[in-house]
């Protein structure tokens, strides 16, 4: 029997041993012929038989409840954690918005600004806080339109300069002599109510005007 | 159609749960058997299952999919930790009591075949792994192949010799029963 004829049926012989299939009509003769290949031929379906009894012990039932709850015990951080990242890149895009509308506001705030119902309230001299009876006997003028303080609300004082048309925007009239003076600059008191708008002027620099109203002046 | 496993794998680095439970459900069972086989020891065989999904859900895990399917590289992870437990065992016990713990064993009826059980994790690395997937886990070459990181080529010659040391291994316990475990 030639070895090199034995080589060519040696793959097909595993593969069949293997698989459980029964030899092709080649093989077959083969293995009548060569008595080392039909050795080898029983030894590889002996191995296969093996193999499968341990696969079937391998097989066995098996509970996974107590390894999976493991792991999803184990998950837990990291899934916490994973939400935290989210939020986390969540913060970026917020802040933006927030640092925009923040320097918006301070934009809008800014003096010479044409909002006079939203002079800063960043004064220069802080002149008092507390509860306060607008009325002219005490030298401050209300500001018209501006809504009135309600009962208890605490008002905070601010000094700083505004000029003749700043006052006039506010709906404060000058009287004749400064008529024509709006780039004269007047240092003044200004009452803010809770909510940081004006309520009503005293002029400190012209205690002339003090007692003066729009009204009275006309 | 079903998830792929790096699909699920996306979702679990997301913080998905369930993601999680339908990946460990799929690849869990079977990955324990690879451990077991390898192993012979089902306590060896649930810690590496365990470990190798473990060091998936790490933030640090070093899986990567254009290195190869998450399938290979749970597989290369339960291999590993096998190895380095079967080794820590080695080392820890003498003789026979290395290979044979009774765990497994004590559940294989017939003494040839728990005699094959030994000689199958007594096989090289290469060979055992060739065996436990084509013949014990049913694989085709080409996937036992891409779970090893190998050619297919490699693959049948491996399961070839394997099978050849095998069954010259069953032959001589059928002479001598006592010696097949050396």
């Amino acid at each position: 029997m030639s070895t090199a004829k034995c080589g060519e049926w040696s793959n097909e012989l595993a593969e069949c041993a293997r698989r459980g299939a029964g030899p092709s009509e080649g093989l077959s003769a083969h293995l009548s012929d060569c008595g080392r290949c039909g050795e080898r031929w029983e030894a590889e379906r002996t191995l296969s038989a093996e193999l499968r009894r341990l696969r079937l012990a391998h097989a066995g039932e098996r509970s996974q409840d107590v390894w999976r709850r493991r792991l999803m015990a184990e998950f837990a951080p990291l899934e916490r954690s994973q939400s935290r990242s989210w939020f986390r890149w969540a913060w970026v895009p917020a802040s933006v918005a927030l640092l925009v509308v923040a320097s918006v506001q301070v934009w809008l705030g800014m003096p010479g600004r044409n909002v006079p119902a939203q002079l800063s309230v960043e004064s220069e001299d802080f002149a008092g806080a507390g509860f306060l009876d607008i009325d002219e006997e005490n030298g401050f003028i209300p500001v018209p339109y501006a809504l009135p303080l309600a009962t208890g609300e605490s008002v905070r004082i601010v000094r700083r300069e505004l000029n003749g048309a700043e006052l006039v925007r506010m709906g404060i009239d000058l009287p004749g002599g400064y008529a024509g003076g709006l780039a004269d600059d007047f240092e003044a008191d200004i009452v803010l109510g809770e909510d940081e708008l004006p309520r009503a002027v005293q002029l400190v620099s012209y205690p002339e005007l003090r007692f003066q109203t729009g009204e009275q002046l006309q | 159609m079903e998830t792929s496993d790096e699909e699920l794998y996306r979702r679990i680095r997301k913080g998905d749960r369930q993601a999680l439970a339908e990946l460990y459900e799929r690849r869990e069972p079977a990955l324990y058997r690879y451990a077991l086989q390898l192993s012979g020891n089902r306590a060896t065989a649930e810690e590496a299952a365990h470990e190798a999904f473990l060091r998936l859900i790490q933030p640090d895990a070093r899986f990567d999919a254009r290195r190869g399917s998450l399938e290979a590289y749970l597989y290369g992870a339960v291999r590993n930790l096998t190895r380095v437990a079967y080794r820590a065992q080695s080392v820890g016990t003498v003789g026979e009591a290395a290979v044979d713990d009774g765990t497994v064993q004590t559940l294989i009826d017939g003494e040839t075949t728990r005699a094959l059980n030994i000689a199958v994790r007594n096989l090289p690395a290469g060979y055992r792994d060739a065996v436990v997937l084509c013949d014990l886990e049913e694989r085709s070459y080409e996937d036992a192949a891409k779970l090893v990181g190998c050619p297919v080529g490699t693959i049948r010659s491996r399961l070839y010799r394997a099978r050849r040391l095998l069954a010259a291994k069953l032959r001589q316990y059928r002479l001598t029963p006592e010696k097949i475990a050396r």
